[in-house]
């Protein structure tokens, strides 16, 4: 239906329209149809419009519509009706054994051809099968009933042609192995068996892949009885063994799995690795045949052993070893690695060699004037002796490849150094743990701590007690500015370094050939003969495990040493090169106990003098003994070994006690006091036989005095004209007398000294000179 | 088996308008038979788009809305209709023609085919209405 507005008159449905619109819709027109009536030609079939109909025979129908009400007759239309006939089988069944492609067969009936066969599962419906074929193409394994139907244009055969297939299920075969999983060049036995007795199977083992299966390519014979077929494989691998029994057109096959496996083979070794001291690295080691675990070795210079886990080794078991912070002892150090798994170990890998540098700081400097101009040793086994080098440009030289100098363990060694240029401070540094680094404790074995004048300095420094042996880079430092220097820098311009290399020996192995006797006293001395002694200390000599109190000297050959407080048993003396045992024993023997102070009636006279007295009395067993030092072993039987002492001088007495081995470590002690007779006086004034002495007169001569005399408590003067009197002039406590009067022109005077003990000896005769004439002093004459 | 008219005929798009955004287009097209209505169908100005649906063809000019429906009609049956115009505010007369290819010949200038046009111009927009009955004479034909 069209529509048409237009600004004007319209005149027809295609008319130019300038202003204006067409819209167009669709129109479905239907008869006006009341009513249909259907016939076949001789009565009616239907009133329905669409009629559905399914004649059997060729025919023909009309229709009558009611249009409008009035009937309106239809075109006749003819119906043809065609008949497909069914294939005619030609094998209507068979039987089978197994899956097959079964041999029914159909041929088409008619003018068919075979592309008109269409095959079924069902009588009527079912599934399409298969479009086509006399034959049906595809292997079947269980009884099937084939239902082929005919095609002829778009008509399809009403009937279809059935077709039984029967199958027959032939007797299973087992398959078996020993073992599922085996190493190679080992056997394994292969197994079948059947199930029922229907088929009679001719055997045959075949394997797949061929080739390392330990079967041929043809394959062997199986047997039901012996079931067995032994095979043994020749390379690693999985194998699929396949047992197949042929009993006419009736197979039977089963299949069993084998894996062999092989010992790991080593298919490339670890490599060298090189790092630098305190580095990690690691080594690897590929191998095939899927190794499940690793055993890693190392050689440290003394044969391999196992690498385990711990300290600088991490995954020591695995195909790759890791080395955390490797030290300089390990430089040279081999490694290698077996790789196993269930079926055995590969050999070893080849050996990889690890390499640890050391790398130090290199200090500089600019200034020419301040030098090491020679370095030397002494003392050592082996020395340096490295003179007049001057300033190396740079401030830096590297000696240690060729200059070293060697000592035992615990052994010192002395520098001679000898540097120029004003004032500085010097240092040696060795680098005692080969890290690389000087700045680790002890390694600064020598430093001025202040700027020193130039000259030549003599350091010594002591190898480390248990320093292993080997070389160790040491460095000498002369530092301008830096007067504590320091060994990875110069302070200021000017200053030298030089590195040398510093061996460490271990001494050779001591031993002990004699004892000085079998048995001692503790504080009491040990002598040690042998062999070897190097660095020597008191804690490396011991007797029954126990060291000694001191060292009092030792030679290569001889120790000397205070017996401690130990026990008894072996003596043995500890270096760096080993320790020697003494053959036999040594016993330490025991200790009497100290005695008491005495007691004594000091002070005292020397006649009677002093007496000491014991405090208390000798154990059993025990003496005591008077002496007159602290250490004494004086034994005077009979004197010394009283309850009392008499001693006539002062001092401090001691009682010591002895048990017929030792004596006690200290003594009971007392100071005591003997006072004696006073000696003669001496130095009269004025003097013996003086002249020219005025007793009158200026400067008279009014008294006589003398020299004080030791402990003298008074004096007693004689005082005579020509000759001495009879008795005393006069007792004075002063060391002076004053003269009552000269009654001669010759005087003898002398005098006693005397004290609470008695008087000394008389002076010898003093004389004042003769007076010719009377003397007067002369200021008065 | 069936007995039935017959499929539509194809049909050429009438001339295109010359000026189609100016003045008069169709507004609405209604078609009815006593309270049942057959065809309901709006369209504003210089638009595709109607109520049934979008056409396609030109805005102004041609608006083919043949995908939607169809709206049947039965022979020997009378049918009132409606049409409106619409237009630009202008006020110009316009007149209507409706159409039907009752043959299916594919063209509207058949005998009887001329369902209605306008007697007179009318000014500005408006409505047209009337009635047609669809004639008896239709081709049937059986398809099996």
């Amino acid at each position: 239906m069209r529509i048409v507005v237009n600004e004007g008159a319209v005149t027809g449905p295609t008319m130019s329209v300038s202003w204006g619109e067409y819209e167009e819709y669709l129109i479905n027109l239907q008869p006006d149809v009341t009513a249909y009536s259907w016939s076949d030609g001789s009565s009616s079939v239907g009133a329905t419009n669409p009629l559905s109909q399914s004649p059997t025979t060729n025919t023909s129908y009309t229709c009558t519509a009611t249009v409008n009400g009035c009937p309106v007759v239809s075109t006749t239309v003819p119906v043809t009706v065609t008949t497909v006939a069914p294939p005619t089988a030609v094998i209507s069944s068979s039987s089978q054994c197994g899956s097959a492609i079964p041999t029914v067969s159909v041929t088409p009936s008619g003018s068919g051809v075979a592309g008109d066969l269409r095959w079924y599962d069902a009588s009527s419906g079912g599934t399409l099968l298969q479009t086509g074929g006399t034959t049906y193409g595809t292997a079947i394994s269980s009884n099937t009933t084939f239902y082929v139907a005919q095609v002829s244009g778009s008509c399809e055969s009403t009937t279809r042609t059935a077709l039984t297939v029967t199958v027959v299920s032939p007797d299973a075969l087992s398959a078996s192995a020993t073992s599922t999983s085996i190493c190679q060049g080992a056997s394994i036995d292969l197994s079948t068996s059947q199930t029922g007795s229907t088929n009679s199977y001719a055997l045959t083992w075949t394997s797949s892949p061929v080739s390392g299966s330990g079967i041929g390519a043809g394959g062997t014979s199986g047997s039901l009885s012996p079931s067995v077929t032994t095979v043994t494989p020749t390379a690693p691998g999985t194998y699929i063994y396949t047992i197949t029994g042929v009993d006419g057109s009736c197979t039977a096959t089963n299949t069993v799995s084998v894996t062999v496996g092989a010992a790991p083979a080593i298919t490339t070794s670890p490599s060298n690795a090189s790092i630098v001291v305190g580095g990690n690295t690691s080594f690897t080691v590929v191998a095939r045949n899927t190794p499940t675990s690793y055993v890693w070795e190392v050689n440290t210079g003394s044969g391999w052993t196992t690498v385990t886990n711990g300290g600088v080794y991490t995954n020591a078991t695995t195909a790759t070893l890791n080395i955390t912070g490797a030290t300089f002892a390990m430089n040279g150090y081999q490694y290698r690695v077996t790789a196993s798994n269930s079926c055995g170990s590969s050999t070893v890998s080849a050996t990889a060699t690890l390499t640890v540098t050391i790398v130090y700081c290199t200090p500089s400097s600019s200034g020419t004037a301040t030098y090491i101009n020679s370095f030397s040793t002494s003392s050592g086994l082996t020395n340096i002796s490295n003179l007049t080098t001057g300033y190396t440009t740079g401030g830096y030289i590297n000696y240690s490849a060729s200059l070293s100098a060697s000592q035992y363990q615990n052994t010192a060694i002395t520098c001679n150094i000898t540097y120029v240029g004003g004032t500085a401070g010097l240092g040696i540094w060795v680098d005692w743990n080969n890290n690389g680094s000087f700045l680790d404790a002890g390694e600064n074995v020598y430093n001025t701590s202040g700027c020193v004048a130039t000259g030549t300095y003599n350091p010594s420094f002591t190898i480390p007690t248990s320093q292993p042996a080997g070389n160790y880079r040491m460095r000498v430092v002369v530092d301008y500015v830096g007067c504590t220097p320091t060994p990875c820098a110069i302070a200021g311009t000017r200053g030298e370094v030089e590195d040398y290399t510093l061996t460490v020996v271990v001494p050779p192995t001591p031993t002990i050939t004699s004892l000085g006797a079998s048995s001692g006293c503790t504080g009491s001395s040990i002598t040690i003969n042998g062999t070897n002694f190097i660095g020597i200390t008191a804690a490396n000599v011991r007797i029954g495990g126990t060291a000694v109190t001191s060292i009092t000297s030792f030679t290569s050959t001889q120790i000397i040493a205070v017996i401690g407080s130990g026990t008894t048993g072996t003596v043995s003396v500890i270096t760096g090169g080993g320790t020697a045992t003494s053959s036999g024993t040594f016993t330490i023997l025991s200790l009497p106990a100290n005695p008491a102070a005495p007691t004594s009636n000091s002070p005292q006279c020397t006649s009677p003098g002093v007496t000491l007295t014991a405090t208390g009395s000798a154990p059993g067993g025990e003496t005591w003994y008077w002496q007159t030092t602290a250490s004494g072993t004086t034994i005077n039987t009979g004197v010394n070994d009283q309850p009392t002492y008499n001693v006539t001088s002062s001092g401090t007495y001691h009682i010591r006690s002895y048990n017929g081995n030792c004596w006690s470590i200290g003594a009971g002690s007392l100071a005591v006091t003997v006072n004696t007779v006073p000696s003669a006086s001496i130095t009269p004034t004025p003097a013996n036989s003086a002249t020219g002495v005025c007793y009158a007169g200026v400067g008279a001569v009014t008294a006589v005095s003398w020299a004080a005399t030791a402990t003298a408590t008074s004096y007693d003067v004689y005082f005579g004209a020509g000759s001495l009197p009879g008795t005393v002039t006069a007792n004075v406590t002063t060391n002076s007398w004053t003269i009552r009067y000269f009654i001669s022109k010759y005087h003898i005077f002398w005098k006693v000294a005397k004290n609470a003990c008695g008087d000394a000896v008389r002076s010898t005769n003093w004389s004042l000179p003769t007076m010719l004439p009377d003397c007067y002093c002369a200021s008065n004459r | 088996m069936s007995f039935g008219s017959t499929t539509p005929a194809t049909y050429t798009a009438p001339t295109a308008v010359s000026n189609p955004t100016t003045d008069e287009d169709l507004g609405n097209i209604t078609i009815t038979k006593g309270a049942t209505t057959i065809l309901n169908n709006t369209t504003a100005r210089n638009s595709l788009a109607g109520t049934i649906g979008t056409a396609t063809g030109t805005a102004g000019s041609y608006s083919n809305f043949t995908s939607f429906g169809p709206y049947t009609l039965l022979t020997g049956q009378a049918y009132n209709f409606s049409a409106t115009t619409v237009d630009a505010g202008n006020g110009y007369s316009s007149a209507i023609g409706i159409y039907i290819d009752y043959n299916r010949d594919g063209d509207f200038i058949d005998a009887g085919e001329t369902v209605y046009v306008s007697g007179s111009t009318t000014a500005g927009p408006h409505t047209e209405s009337g009635s047609f009955t669809v004639p008896l004479v239709l081709a049937l034909v059986m398809q099996e």
